[in-house]
């Protein structure tokens, strides 16, 4: 079967290592920010920065949360969408059905956001929400596809 | 859609692992498609059908509800 659109079956492996390296760096950057009280930031090019007035094709202060979510979606991205050992129609079966089921519990969660959720924490949950379905979708594609492993052979 | 893989392949005295390789495709989907979660594609159907010697419809047959 022909599995357009999927990365090589190694670029597996360097997306677990991302996706690893950005839940770590998580895992610092709330230790220094709740104990230090320090927020290390990164000066990036930017396209629109709205803060301060500072226009198009500028600069911007940006805290590492924008490019640890960055890492997650590209780690998820090569871990979700990459070949299996023997690819074929079935696991693109199962892939298909885990991302609808993600799809579908991400969209509950974003209206449950949208509804529920004002002021600052809002746009936070509403850019996390793309992570959060590559996150869904992994889980459980992952364990679909370990249940079918497991499953008897004779 | 029920099937008669599992008569087939002890027939031939074949494995899930021996079919699959046969054919091209994981144990995993043969495992799948015997106990009746997956419905194979008309080309896997015809390709189980050609190893073992017999129709796509001795292999594969449906029920009353499909």
């Amino acid at each position: 079967m022909r599995d357009n659109y999927l990365f090589p079956q190694k670029y597996r492996i360097y997306g677990w290592v991302i996706v690893c390296v950005a839940i770590i760096s998580t895992i610092a950057y709330s230790i220094s920010w709740r104990c230090f009280h320090w927020m290390p930031v990164v000066k990036m090019p930017v396209i629109y920065n709205g803060f301060e007035t500072q226009g198009f094709f500028t600069t911007a202060l940006c805290t590492p949360i924008y490019i640890i979510m960055a890492l997650l979606v590209i780690g998820l991205l090569l871990v979700g969408f990459s070949r299996e050992k023997v690819e074929d129609e079935f696991v693109a079966f199962v892939r298909m059905r885990s991302m609808v089921w993600a799809a579908k519990v991400s969209a509950v969660v974003f209206i449950l956001t949208d509804l529920l959720l004002f002021g600052i924490p809002f746009p936070y949950g509403a850019c996390s929400i793309f992570i959060f379905f590559l996150f869904l979708f992994v889980i459980k594609f992952r364990i679909a596809l370990f249940r079918f492993n497991k499953g008897g052979s004779q | 859609m029920k099937n008669r893989l599992k008569v087939a392949r002890a027939e031939m005295d074949l494995t899930q692992e021996d079919l699959a390789k046969l054919i091209g495709v994981s144990r995993q989907s043969i495992n799948a498609i015997e106990s009746g979660r997956y419905v194979p594609s008309t080309v896997l159907a015809l390709k189980m059908a050609q190893v073992f010697g017999k129709s796509v419809e001795e292999i594969f047959f449906l029920e009353e509800e499909d």
